[in-house]
């Protein structure tokens, strides 16, 4: 082994501080062992660098390979999933960390280290992550210039140079991330074996959406291309529930076949519209469902988004990440069966509940139509009803118990008992769930939606109208809808009990920050993260048209500059010779000679010249071969000598004071 | 090898060409003419890393890891110029070089002078069969450093193209470039004992007589000065008045060694060579003159560091030619 090929101390601290930083940010992602083998093996390494242990030896390193690894690969076995290949990787360069003595090994675990860099933003996509990972990145490339580095730089040198490629680098990235055209994916690979988010579920007990009501968590954004809607417009549709059994609320499978791509429930005529639409996008925060909340009908959206019967929307696969979609909605439309038959299920209801069902049949005989029936329930229930997110229990009965005993609850209870009502009185309705509302932006420009603004409300089959929406929260609580879900709730006690700070939540300041962070936050997700969805157009716009020779053009010419720039910053560091201070004096000395008749001639060395004066003026020959003396040794040392420069001067000096004398 | 599958005419325009960039002389600067530039094995794992980034992000259509992949590929763009900058400009010189004999190794001094105030850090200079050295120029203008390089036979010692190859500073990359340098020693035949010298070595009566001091023949008087040996004060002139007086005596010079061509008949010629080193060098520590015949120069009898040189240069180069190193 060659000693040029052995790790400087440098290089090695490098390593380690690299290693720790990159596997910090997955401490919420991979399991805490490995996490713990990698800090074990970072310390191993230090101790073998102090020089206080030993590197283990080659038995033990086989059985932690054997016994870590074996439980690893068994776990990839059962089904590859992203968290698993990670973990992987970091237990791969967590026992290399034990036999770092080359060159080679520090290369491979700090390529290694890239890699696991950038899985964590797999994981996480926010801003502060991206830094993070940036200054990964930073400090991993430094210390692959550490291993490459004489090790007399010390700790800075590396650092120094790598900051100043990176910081070199980043507009040409930028550059490559504009213009570089995006591909679908390859394949796929689940990101993470066990994950479970809050959103709506896919069934309601009347207590589920008040568990939403406890958390701030943001569930998307919407942007409006035009037109701006009213809060009482904002009924975001996410699934329908259209079965009742025992207290809860579902949708069976296969109860809404999903149109085929390409096609809207206008296409069939299930809908049309009557003239009001809205044009919006929407930011989805990864849900891990495929819901995707849409308002009223849509009609037109995203070319991978599915439509189904029952007019809600479906991402082509679960979301494990931010998705932005762009829509069309109708919200004046009408609506028409599949087939008299597809309502009949809307009607179903199961045994129980004597009292509702008589009430029911009390209010069809005093109400001529459908319309005045349901008036008269929404009436009742603005008149004795209470509003509350902490509800008494019910009992077997429930709705009974909810319509004669506790009248009090929220969106769940309320919009159960009126579809519980229409069914008793022959008329087909259900149960949609979705969030009503949100915040808009302080400077207008986005709605944020949060997971507390959750609610339920009706449909209901009106023969001449289609589906018709029914809120019966708004008949009881009228500003549930007509003002955003933080104003409405702040006096309910259980409003936002999960969150840890929740009564720092309501200060304005607070609210302010969390206001200007997220709109940073927005933009970042536009801009960045889903910038696929605007390359086009922004290209476009850029470019005039899209072709590949355009855009090599776009790419080259960036680079050019760039690379023009570095070149020039390079030649700059160039400092013209600077003649040493010795060198001016002996010129000047030399000159101040010429007068008195001495010159050197061409060819003729400094000592030579010497004794040719000294010849001539004997009293000056101490000094001036002295001085020659100095001079050669100057001339012929290795390397720059300050003590031999400053004996030179002082040489120079004593012969200008004896020239002086003269 | 090669030469059997690529037609001869193509190898040798492509090392024409190859020398034509090495250039000649003593004192070379590198210059983009010179230098080349390849991704190393470290640099292709980089590279590599970059486009398992892209199809990560393209896959998870995740904007941030392929931003990362982008990042890399052009960190490993601007690399190119940066290594690039580390080599160019820096100027080789040949210094001296000190002769050796064969088994030992010849040292060869060279001096790198800066571009104008650059720094150049962790440069390795080389010869494919020779030593390597590590120079860096943090500041200095100037430095000086010596390559070894194994001599295995005698005669003029050219070392070839010398390769000047820095990694610097991601090692990514590595520039390169080969040097012609013009530098050369001369490499004298390994001394080898034998015995005593043959009679014939001895040539009495020829030549003239070294003013050797000796005790043989009286050769005058000089004044005496404190340390001769008081057995050689005149007492018969210090008797007459005429102050301390030593007398002077000289050996007949009849010694002096001559190392000729025909010494040991019938042995090879770099056994010969190798015998006639040998005594060149003891002769001249035993402070006996001597002479060298070799067939095609003669080198008359002397003593002294220099007439040494002279005649193991002569002994070196006998009989492979004698150009001048």
């Amino acid at each position: 082994m060659k000693p040029e090929f052995q790790l400087s101390r440098p290089a090695l601290i490098w390593q380690m501080v690299a290693v720790l930083l990159v596997v910090l940010p997955l401490v919420w992602e991979l399991p805490v062992w490995l996490l713990l083998v990698t800090l074990m093996t970072t310390g191993w390494r230090y101790m073998v660098y102090l020089g206080r242990w030993s590197f283990p030896h080659w038995s033990i390193r086989t059985i932690l390979v054997a016994g870590l690894g074996l439980p690893l690969m068994l776990k990839i076995g059962q089904g590859i999933s992203l968290d698993s290949m990670v973990s992987l990787l970091v237990l791969g360069f967590s026992l290399k960390m034990l036999e770092i003595y080359k060159r080679r090994d520090a290369l491979l675990v700090m390529m290694v280290a890239y890699l696991v860099a950038a899985s964590t933003l797999l994981f996480d996509q926010s801003m502060t992550a991206t830094f993070y990972v940036l200054f990964c990145i930073l400090i991993i490339t430094t210390a692959l210039g550490a291993v490459f580095q004489s090790s007399d730089s010390g700790l800075s040198g590396p650092f120094r140079h790598s900051a100043m490629i990176l910081l070199q680098a980043l507009p040409l990235m930028v550059v490559l991330f504009l213009l570089m055209p995006r591909l679908p994916p390859l394949w796929t690979v689940p990101l993470s074996s066990t994950s479970t988010k809050t959103g709506l579920s896919e069934k309601m007990s009347p207590g589920d959406i008040s568990r939403l009501t406890r958390n701030a968590d943001i569930a998307f954004r919407a942007e409006f291309v035009d037109r701006k809607p009213e809060q009482s417009e904002l009924y975001w549709r996410v699934m329908t529930y259209g079965s009742y059994d025992k207290g809860t609320w579902s949708e069976p499978d296969g109860a809404h076949p999903l149109l085929p791509r390409h096609v809207s429930v206008t296409d069939i005529d299930l809908a049309r519209s009557l003239g009001d639409e809205l044009a919006y996008s929407v930011v989805m925060e990864p849900s891990f469902q495929q819901y995707l909340p849409a308002l009223d009908i849509p009609l037109a959206f995203s070319a991978e988004i599915r439509q189904s019967t029952d007019f809600t929307l479906r991402a082509s696969e679960p979301l494990r990440e931010r998705y932005r979609y762009q829509l069309r909605s109708a919200t004046q439309y009408r609506t028409y069966p599949r087939s008299a038959e597809s309502l009949l299920r809307y009607l179903r209801l199961p045994p129980g509940n004597p009292k509702s069902r008589a009430l029911a049949q009390q209010l069809v005989a005093e109400n001529a139509d459908a319309e005045s029936y349901i008036a008269a329930l929404l009436t009742r229930f603005n008149n004795s009803f209470i509003y509350s997110l902490t509800p008494p229990l019910l009992g077997q009965n429930d709705i009974d118990d909810f319509l004669f005993e506790s009248q009090t609850g929220f969106c769940g209870h309320y919009s159960g008992a009126l579809v519980f009502m229409l069914r008793a009185a022959n008329i087909p309705a259900r149960v949609v769930a979705g969030y009503q509302g949100g915040e808009w932006s302080p400077d207008g420009s986005y709605m944020l939606v949060r997971q507390y603004d959750a609610h339920a409300w009706v449909e209901a089959w009106l023969p001449e109208r289609g589906w018709v929406r029914y809120d019966p929260t708004a008949a009881v609580a009228p500003e549930r809808v007509q003002m955003p879900a933080q104003d409405m709730y702040q006096d309910q006690p259980d409003f936002l009990a999960d969150l840890p700070l929740a009564g720092l939540h309501q200060a304005d300041w607070l609210a302010q920050l969390r206001w200007q962070l997220d709109a940073i936050d927005f933009r970042w997700q536009r801009w960045v993260l889903n910038y696929q969805n605007r390359q086009q157009g922004l290209l476009e716009r850029l470019l005039g048209k899209v072709d590949s020779i355009r855009l090599v053009f776009a790419l080259m010419i960036p680079f050019a500059l760039m690379l023009l720039v570095i070149y020039w910053q390079q030649r700059r560091q160039e400092n013209p010779v600077v003649r040493p201070v010795w060198q001016r004096q002996l010129d000047k000395l030399l000159s101040s000679l010429i007068p008195l008749g001495w010159s050197r001639h061409e060819g003729e060395t400094l000592r030579q010249f010497c004794e040719r004066v000294a010849e001539g003026q004997p009293q000056w020959r101490n000094e001036l071969v002295m001085l020659a003396d100095c001079h050669e040794r100057l001339q012929y040392s290795c390397e720059q000598d300050l003590r031999l420069e400053s004996a030179m001067i002082e040489q120079l000096k004593r012969c200008r004071d004896q020239l002086g004398r003269r | 090898m090669a030469e059997t599958i690529i037609p001869r005419g193509l190898t040798k325009r492509y090392q024409d060409w190859l020398s034509h960039r090495r250039g000649k002389g003593t004192s070379l600067e590198l210059n983009q003419r010179r230098i080349f530039i390849f991704p190393s094995a470290a640099g292709l794992a980089f590279i590599g890393v970059a486009i398992l980034l892209f199809l990560l992000g393209t896959n998870y259509q995740n904007n941030l890891v392929m931003a990362l992949g982008f990042l890399l590929t052009s960190v490993f763009v601007v690399t190119i110029l940066h290594t690039y900058f580390n080599l160019s400009g820096l100027k080789v010189s040949a210094v001296r070089s000190n002769p050796c004999f064969v088994g030992e190794e010849a040292g060869f001094e060279l001096r790198l002078d800066a571009c104008r105030g650059r720094s150049h850090e962790n440069i390795r200079l080389s010869w494919p069969q020779g030593g390597t050295a590590l120079v860096s120029l943090k500041g200095q203008s100037y430095q000086f450093c010596t390559l070894n390089y194994p001599a295995q036979q005698r005669g003029v010692l050219r070392p070839g193209p010398l390769r000047i190859e820095s990694r610097f500073p991601l090692g990514i990359l590595v520039a390169w470039s080969w040097l012609g340098i013009d530098q050369g020693t001369v490499v004298y035949p390994q001394p080898l004992a034998c015995g005593a010298l043959p009679d014939s070595a001895d040539s009495e009566g020829d030549g003239q007589a070294g003013m050797r001091q000796g005790n043989d023949d009286f050769a005058g008087l000089q004044p005496y000065q404190p340390g001769m040996s008081p057995r050689r004060i005149d007492w018969k002139t210090y008797a007459r008045g005429q102050g301390l007086q030593a007398k002077q005596y000289v050996a007949n010079q009849s010694t002096h060694v001559w190392l000729d061509f025909s010494l040991w008949p019938g042995t090879d010629l770099e056994t010969l060579l190798s015998r006639l080193t040998y005594w060149a060098l003891r002769l001249n520590q035993e402070q006996t003159p001597f002479g060298l015949k070799l067939p095609q120069c003669r080198i008359a009898p002397s003593l002294g560091q220099n007439h040494l040189d002279a005649v193991l240069r002569a002994l070196a180069v006998c009989g492979v030619g004698t150009d001048e190193a």
